[in-house]
Parts: structure tokens; C-alpha cells; sequence
């Protein structure tokens, strides 16, 4: 009886450890685990949509990933190198790629921006958080659809079709998810009209890179250290703008600030991003019509305009019209 | 109504008759009866001349100068209110309005699917810099 009850006490063994390998991704599935994150995985989504929120905070992997927008009529292409630890990310680009030679290292409280041109590492706050986070807050609006459907394979792996639309059927965006790690293989966004609008692809992936810690850490003594805010100072200096900016305690932080030619306009951008919204803030030396501002503006995105010391200030946003009249107000409008 | 003007112009007889009023007669009497020179008359009819002279300068340069002054004051006007200066000009047809809004709906689109890659903005700028050389911070984008 001994050598049965050792086998069968092996069998047990090697049935248990199985059954803990086929759960592991189930408990991610179910966001068992603890969240690192401050935002919540809605419950009415797709299994597929809801492995992939809740796997942001551990899932690893490497891969080449081909990002596309549309601007005007043209689409602008580029590739990344990227290398993911949850919520830990290092990006790089290949030989070929114009920002060959950059670095890109992010974590849950910064992000960190190497250009070997001016020797300079840009830092400012975190991106990937604010764009999973964001689209948590779209499948969580009830006006939505979200639908689930086998989407066949993308850079080798099977994949599970997530399709976002809204009420009347009209598609906003699809995500292909890998099955068993909820990684985000490719994503296709769509404007108002249903074209492509910003898409990206994974060419080529490896869940089981090999990581090592200092892939995460992006120091040089010399380096000049920036952040966006004396980008922004220094533009308002330069260009003699005024400096209007969202305060400290808002839970906007400002990620770019740039001078930008907009309909032969000089304009000075400010793009803000917190808690899954994005926000604009265009300041120039010119009027502009708030009536028509409104009826362009698409459904979910508010306009609020405002004039001071011989500026037009024009706030653009994904948050409620009341909320975004505060700021303005915060603001001086 | 007679007998009181007859009466006051006797008062007044008495009066120019005085001692004192007598006295100061005679003190004016005493004056000098001077004529003004010959030479001062000259030297002012001189002066009158010059500046007769200036007057008309100035007259005929008032010509030229008041209708200049008007003009100016006129196209100052119109630069003011008719023509409108150059940057202040809201776009014709809506088109900055339309540049605002299409580069919020553009860029958030490719800061959402870029995640924690590069943006878009940012790639047209190494492009950019690899061609020609540019400001990093300023991008032209024309009208969208």
C-alpha cells in the first residue's frame, strides 16, 4: 500500500500545482489581487477587457510596437522598443527611427524622457497609468457597448476582440487582448465618422523577457534635468505670453507645453492630464468665437473661453461643462 | 425836476473851482508836451514788418503742415478701426476655432494610444530635426 499511497500522493501534488498554474490567471481576471492602482476595473465589462485593466500592475513583457495617428489627411508612423515590469516601463527606438537614441523610463510616479541631442532628460508625470485609467472611465460610462468576440491572432498569440461603441452602435475603439495575460496586443481609435483615427500593433512580443533592474533607471551625472513647468516658463519668457497655469492643487498635472502654429496662429499649448482626463489650455494673441467653438467641439469634449490682459484663453476638455467652468474660473476667466 | 440839475451842476462848478482841484491844473499844465521820435517810430514800423513777415510764414507752412496732421489723424483712424492689426485678427471661416479643436481630438488621440510612448507631436520633431533644423519647442502645423 505504501508505493500506491506515494503515487498517489505525487498525482495530488502535481494536480494541485497544476490547477494553481490555470488560477493564476483567473485571480487576475477576478482583481483578487491587490491594486496597486487609484482607479476602479468596472464590473459589467468583458472577462478579456477586465484581465487586461487588472494585469496592468504586474504584466511583463517585451516587443516591438508600431504606433499610427491620423493628422489632417496624412498618418505619421514610428516604431518602439518596449519593455514592460507592471507598472514599470522602458521604451527605445530602433537604428532607423528618427528618435533613435532616446529613452523613455516610466514609473508609477514619474516619467523620465533621455534626449542625447541636448543632453538633457525631460521629467514629468506618468502616462501609461493615465491612458489605462482613462480607459477604464470610457468602458465605465453608461451610454457605452462593450463587446467581447475571438479576434485571431496578433504578433503570434491569440487574442480576444474587445469593440468599445456608443448607443447608436457607432465604434470608438478596438482591443485585441492576449488570453491568458490580458496584454493589450492592439488598439485601433476611431473619430466621430468611424475612420482610424490612432492605432498601435505589437509586432512582436515576449511575455517572459528577461529584466533586469537597472532596465528602469534612467541617471547620468551632466545630464540637465527639465520638467514640463520650466519648459513652459521658458516659453512664457521667450514669447511674452502670460503666465497662466493650472495651480498645484488641481489633480491635473501638466505633461507638455509647446509653441504651436495653429491657422497661421501663434499659439501657446498646455496639455494636462489626471485621473483619466486630458485637458487643454490654448493661450493666444487673438480673439476667437466661443459660439463656434461649441457647435465644433465633438460629443464629451466641453470648450470654455475667456479674454484677459489682451489674450484669449480657450480650455478644452473631457470633463463635465460645470467642472471645466471651475477651472476656468481657477484661472482667472 | 430842472431846478435839481441846475442845482447839481452848480455843486460840481464849485467842486472844479477848488484850491485842490485848481492846484492839480496847474500840475498837468507843468507837464512836458513830448512828440514821439522819429526813430522810434521807424524801428516799429521795422518791427511790424519782420514779424508781418514771420506771419505769413508761418501761414503759408500751416498750408502744408495742418492738412498733413489731419491726414495722419485720419489714417490712425482707420488703422484703429477700420483695418484690423495684423495678429489680432480673428481667422475668416471659423478656421482657428476648427485648428483648436481638431489639435485637442488629434492629440489626445495619440497621447491615448501612445500610453507611455512618444507622441505624435514629439516624433514630427525628431523628424523635423533630423531635415532641418527647428526650434524643439514650436511646431508648425498649419491649419488642420
Amino acid at each position: 500500500m505504501k508505493p500506491l499511497g506515494f503515487a498517489l500522493s505525487i498525482l495530488l501534488l502535481l494536480g494541485a500545482t497544476a490547477a494553481d498554474a490555470q488560477a493564476r490567471p483567473r485571480r487576475l481576471l477576478d482583481g483578487k489581487g491587490k491594486q496597486k492602482h487609484n482607479w476602479v476595473v468596472p464590473a459589467q465589462i468583458p472577462p478579456a477587457l477586465k484581465l487586461a485593466l487588472n494585469a496592468f500592475d504586474r504584466i511583463r513583457y517585451s516587443g516591438t510596437r508600431v504606433i499610427q495617428v491620423k493628422s489632417g489627411t496624412n498618418r505619421q508612423q514610428h516604431t518602439e522598443l518596449v519593455l514592460t515590469n507592471g507598472p514599470e516601463t522602458r521604451i527605445e527606438f530602433p537604428p532607423e527611427s528618427p528618435l533613435h537614441g532616446q529613452i523613455i523610463v516610466e514609473n508609477p510616479t514619474e516619467r523620465r524622457q533621455y534626449f542625447p541631442a541636448r543632453n538633457e532628460i525631460q521629467v514629468g508625470p506618468p502616462q501609461r497609468d493615465q491612458a489605462i485609467q482613462r480607459l477604464a472611465t470610457i468602458v465605465a460610462r453608461r451610454g457605452v457597448n462593450v463587446d467581447e468576440t475571438p479576434g485571431g491572432p496578433v504578433a503570434g498569440m491569440q487574442t480576444e476582440v474587445v469593440s468599445i461603441s456608443d448607443k447608436k452602435g457607432n465604434l470608438l475603439q478596438k482591443l485585441w487582448i492576449e488570453n491568458k495575460s490580458g496584454m493589450i496586443l492592439k488598439r485601433e481609435l476611431y473619430d466621430r465618422l468611424g475612420t482610424l483615427q490612432a492605432s498601435f500593433e505589437f509586432t512582436q512580443a515576449n511575455l517572459n523577457p528577461i529584466i533586469h533592474p537597472t532596465d528602469f533607471k534612467l541617471e547620468r551625472k551632466g545630464v540637465r534635468t527639465i520638467t514640463p513647468d520650466d519648459i513652459l516658463t521658458r516659453i512664457i519668457r521667450k514669447e511674452g505670453f502670460q503666465d497662466v497655469r493650472f495651480p498645484a492643487g488641481t489633480p491635473y498635472k501638466l505633461e507638455l507645453a509647446r509653441m504651436q502654429k495653429l491657422a497661421s496662429q501663434r499659439v501657446l499649448v498646455q496639455q494636462y492630464a489626471g485621473n483619466g482626463h486630458r485637458i487643454s489650455l490654448y493661450q493666444l494673441n487673438t480673439t476667437v468665437d466661443p459660439s463656434r467653438l461649441g457647435k465644433i467641439a465633438p460629443a464629451g469634449v466641453q470648450v470654455y473661453t475667456w479674454s484677459a490682459g489682451g489674450a484669449s484663453f480657450v480650455l478644452v476638455g473631457d470633463l463635465p461643462e460645470a467642472e471645466l467652468k471651475d477651472l476656468g474660473h481657477r484661472l482667472g476667466g | 425836476m430842472r431846478n435839481d440839475f441846475e442845482m447839481k451842476r452848480e455843486i460840481l462848478e464849485e467842486e472844479l473851482n477848488s484850491p485842490e482841484q485848481l492846484h492839480v491844473r496847474e500840475l498837468v499844465r507843468a507837464l512836458p508836451d513830448e512828440t514821439l521820435s522819429l526813430t522810434w517810430r521807424s524801428g516799429l514800423n521795422a518791427r511790424l514788418q519782420s514779424e508781418m513777415v514771420r506771419r505769413r510764414k508761418l501761414n503759408l507752412f500751416g498750408w502744408v503742415w495742418k492738412p498733413a496732421v489731419g491726414l495722419a489723424l485720419a489714417g490712425a483712424l482707420a488703422v484703429a478701426f477700420i483695418i484690423p492689426p495684423k495678429g489680432s485678427a480673428p481667422a475668416r471661416g471659423g478656421e482657428l476655432e476648427k485648428a483648436l479643436v481638431t489639435h485637442y481630438v488629434e492629440s489626445t488621440a495619440s497621447w491615448e494610444v501612445a500610453g507611455d510612448g512618444v507622441s505624435m507631436g514629439e516624433v514630427k520633431d525628431a523628424v523635423n530635426q533630423h531635415t532641418i533644423s527647428v526650434d524643439p519647442e514650436q511646431e508648425d502645423v498649419g491649419a488642420l
